[in-house]
């Protein structure tokens, strides 16, 4: 029994904190708009306009109804220049930001009942990144461990290590987590930056619309349509741990548009702390999109991804002979292609479906150590969305996965039983956000329901409550359900680690799936708050309670021989035997200093406390949970034609591993001199010569390297 | 063999409880801090979004800068006819800005159409977000040569035959103008308002 990190009187402070900013007066923290104003809903606004009938002329008289503050204002925009209206913000700022992850359609920040964030083309830009974890890390919440130059650990609100399993990343639309272990080989997942729109990140469920996997989050990386990315653009640039050079032309043709792009990069190993580090990484890329309009209504996209290299590891692994244990550099092969098509047909905003297909492939080789994984996968995916009657915005969808995989059971370290399998996933969601007083108050209602071969039937409704008080404050709170579905490790691994006791009589652990295995499952609770009390000025807080229940864990099983290896073996064996509580929260804030100066930063806390049943095995009370991140970045214009970006990233030990805390400073400098050239230099780590992020991986047997300082300049060219 | 959360040890059971009862003194203050939103709220701006409020200013701004051919009024306090078709948020506003406001000296009268036949006589005929293409291009052809000014949200409302439509982009409403439109049903579109909108023939 683990003491819980922060109690839960802690938790109430801050709660009573929260509602005492709520309770606030408005003069105490700034004018949103001026104004003396007393709330009236519309249906006030209707009774006080009957009441006003004798009075006719209000613009003149400022009669009865300017005691009615929506009509204050409307007033107001009534009297407004013309030129005016067309510069009124329908919404604060901040709140204005387009997301489409939490509801499968297109919404705002300040409209969504989700602890959402989203990363922009601008903080991208600026950051100065080049790899998509990387770019997480601008996130608050989000864990980024880098294991070594190719691999890291990420994850959401805990639960981090180098196969977690909770999160639901897709690009474009494409699920690209892996069904292998539930988790994502970020080695493979590149984009043209220059060319993302945004990723959105949701912290919490997002399984009611998302399924299976979306239990602690869902990123969604968003590229730019190809009518947006017009032109050339070419970047190149290098440095003490990297090359890269890409280049993308667009174009229009006479109802659409089109991009190509292709991309390659050279990643230097990193900091092998008593072995020589083997963990290079390149990655050739090529890629296209083509939007076209069919008519008025009508739209589809095609786009498609190529992509090969090498991403190494520095391996240890067993031996059945002396002396049985091996280490070496594993050149691992990847590779993969996809294709994607969308057809969408909008009546209106409100009324719109999308048929979207996509086809993957992946192959992935660890030479040494003997494992190769094919797998392809096809997914169909229908959504619909209507509004019925005044109140009611309903999206419903339907759809079809099948992922196909085939291992070769070469190597003595990890095998799969069986070693080609083919898994099916139904599903059906339907959502209705319901307007309960206007402009105020909605409730959401949705769930997915889904089928699959690994544990059959699944629900996963959610409730979410959403109120808007004003223009620049919403508060909401939700109740979720989800699951996390057995992955193939979960059912069908069978993986020899490297053995005990050498040299006298070797055991080796061996770690093997249950096709037992069932789903694990989440009830999560939350509650937030946004608020944009000036233009120059926004703050989010979300806090949440989760609670987990069969968790993964293993049970010891008795000694013995194992009959496909031969060897003695101490098994362990996948059970749903551990249970989990999570609390916590987010606070993200920016401030708009001058025109030329914004600050940002975000703070994340999290308390875990974990039980295993009787007999089952708890190597990690934390799961690799880290308790505080914190993040702040400045951004500053020098002049219009100089960007001067400084990040610091402070995140907190991690019990894991015994990775102690770490403090980090990123930057960039960028220098414009016309429209067509930039030139950037960026330092990433510079606080250290090389820090840990992560364990070295003892089920996969991946040494782990420490991150390294680096420097690189960069020069785009845009026409 | 599954072992799941029903077998936990004692002692975890016991701290679950203690936690509980937290848990419980939590929610209750959750609900006294939501409890006293509303007070707070209070003292707030009423208006979640504008959308609605600021395409009702727009339809009541354009009063002021068509021109209607001559003739097109009956006698001199004719009132300004405000018709709508479809359920829309714009709505509610447009019904309180013609019962308390004019326009060149006009009363405005506000008319819910659901027929082609009843938008004879309207000289704003404006188009909710919810009203099919289809629908829109049959009120546009059996009002053919009327002079009314065709305001929709349809993202193909100029494309159909309309003169303005409301473009949400960049958190700010936007204006489309078909100036062919607008001269074949005899209207005269104001400088001004064609500098404000995207003008798209």
């Amino acid at each position: 029994m683990v003491p819980l990190p922060f109690s839960w009187r802690t938790f109430g402070c801050l709660w009573a904190l929260m509602a005492a900013i709520c309770a606030a007066p408005r003069h105490g923290w700034g004018q949103w708009r001026s104004g003396e104003l007393v709330r009236a809903s519309y249906s006030d606004a209707d009774t006080a306009g009957v009441a006003a009938e004798e009075a006719p002329d209000l613009g003149d008289t400022e009669g009865a109804l300017a005691e009615s503050d929506a009509l204050a204002d409307l007033n107001a925009l009534l009297d407004a220049d013309i030129t005016q209206l067309a510069h009124t913000d329908i919404v604060a700022p901040s709140f204005s930001t387009p997301i489409t992850t939490v509801e499968r359609q297109e919404s705002t920040v300040g409209r969504t009942a989700a602890a959402i964030y989203v990363i922009t083309e601008d903080m991208i830009r600026r950051s100065g990144v080049r790899t998509i974890p990387d770019a997480l890390r601008l996130a608050p919440g989000v864990h980024v461990a880098q294991i070594d130059a190719n691999k890291w650990a990420i994850s959401i609100r805990g639960f981090n290590g180098r196969f977690s399993n909770k999160l639901l990343v897709q690009i474009d639309g494409r699920t690209i987590y892996t069904p292998l272990f539930a988790g994502v080989f970020w080695d493979v997942q590149d984009v043209l930056l220059e060319d993302v729109a945004r990723i959105e990140v949701i912290r919490g469920p997002g399984s009611a619309m998302w399924g299976a996997n979306a239990v602690n989050g869902v990123i969604n990386v968003i590229t730019k349509s190809s009518r947006d990315t017009t032109g050339f653009f070419a970047e190149s640039g290098g440095g003490n741990e990297r090359l890269f050079a890409s280049a993308r032309v667009g174009g229009e043709t006479k109802n659409g548009s089109w991009r190509f792009f292709t991309k390659w990069f050279d990643r230097d190993a990193g900091r092998g702390v008593g072995f020589e580090p083997a963990d290079d990484w390149q990655l050739t890329h090529l890629g296209f999109r083509i939007d076209q309009r069919v008519n008025s209504l009508d739209e589809w996209t095609i786009q498609g991804d190529y992509y090969n290299g090498d991403a190494g590891t520095r391996a240890i692994f067993p031996l059945a002979t002396p002396p049985f244990l091996g280490q070496g550099a594993d050149p691992q092969t990847i590779g993969g292609g996809n294709i994607l098509c969308r057809y969408s047909r909008r009546y209106s905003a409100d009324d719109q479906w999308t048929l979207q297909f996509y086809y993957d492939q992946t192959i992935r080789h660890l030479h040494t150590q003997g494992f190769r994984e094919q797998r392809h996968t096809v997914d169909v995916d229908f959504q619909r969305q209507l509004k019925v009657g005044l109140w009611h915005r309903l999206v419903w969808g339907m759809a079809y996965r099948n992922t196909a995989d085939t291992i070769s059971n070469d190597g003595l370290a990890i095998k799969f039983f069986p070693n080609a399998r083919a898994i099916n996933r139904y599903s059906v969601f339907a959502q209705d956000q319901m307007t309960m007083i206007d402009d105020l108050f909605f409730v959401t209602l949705g769930s997915k329901f889904s089928y699959n071969d690994f544990s059959g039937f699944e629900i996963q409704p959610t409730l979410r409550l959403l109120y808007t008080p004003t223009a620049s404050k919403t508060v909401w709170a939700s109740v979720s359900r989800a699951v996390r579905v057995p992955a193939r490790v979960n059912q069908d691994l069978h993986l020899t680690t490297v053995p005990v006791s050498v040299p006298f009589f070797p055991a080796y652990p061996q770690f093997r799936g249950d096709p037992n295995f069932d789903s694990e499952t989440l009830l999560a609770y939350e509650l937030g708050m946004r608020s944009s009390p000036s233009k120059e000025f926004y703050w989010d807080i979300a806090t949440f309670y989760n609670r987990y229940n069969h968790l993964d864990g293993f049970l010891p099983r008795s000694p013995g021989i194992d009959p496909v290896t031969g060897l003695f073996v101490l098994p362990f064996q996948f059970v749903n035997g551990v249970v989990a509580d999570t609390v916590g929260g987010e606070f993200t804030t920016s401030l708009q200093l001058t025109d030329a100066w914004q600050l940002r930063a975000a703070y994340s806390l999290i308390a875990i406390d974990v039980d295993a049943a009787p007999g089952v095995t708890l190597s990690d009370p934390t799961q690799g949970t880290v308790r505080n991140i914190a993040y702040f970045h400045s951004s500053w214009d020098i002049g219009n034609d100089i960007d001067f970006d400084l990040m610091g990233r402070w995140v907190d030990s991690m019990k894991t591993g015994n990775i102690p805390s770490y403090f980090e400073i990123d930057t960039r400098i960028a220098w414009r001199p016309n429209d067509v050239f930039e030139f950037s230099l960026i330092g990433r780590n510079l606080l250290d010569c090389a820090h840990p992020e992560y364990e070295s991986d003892v089920y996969a047997g991946a040494l782990a390297t420490e991150v390294q300082r680096e420097l690189y300049g960069q020069a785009v060219w845009r026409y | 063999m599954a072992v799941n959360g029903k077998n936990r040890n004692r002692t975890a059971d016991c701290a679950r409880q203690v936690r509980r009862r937290w848990a419980m003194r939590a929610c209750l203050l959750l609900v006294v801090g939501v409890a006293m939103l509303p007070a707070s709220a209070a003292a707030q701006d009423p208006v979640v979004e504008r959308e609605a409020k600021i395409k009702a200013a727009y339809l009541y701004q354009f009063l002021n800068y068509i021109q209607w051919a001559p003739g097109t009024f009956q006698a001199e306090d004719s009132p300004l006819v405000i018709g709508v078709v479809g359920d829309d948020p714009v709505n509610k506003y447009l019904k309180v800005i013609a019962a308390h406001r004019k326009a060149n000296n006009r009363r405005l009268e506000y008319r819910e159409v659901q027929t082609p036949d009843d938008a004879a006589g309207c000289h704003i005929l404006f188009f909710g977000d919810q009203v099919a293409a289809d629908t829109i291009r049959q009120y546009i052809q059996e009002r053919t040569g009327d002079p009314v000014l065709l305001v929709g949200e349809n993202p193909s409302f100029i494309q159909i035959g309309g003169i303005i439509a409301f473009v949400v982009a960049d958190n700010h409403v936007r204006l489309q103008l078909s100036m062919k439109e607008a001269s074949k049903r005899g209207l005269r579109v104001s400088s001004q308002l064609a500098k404000i909108a995207h003008v798209v023939d």
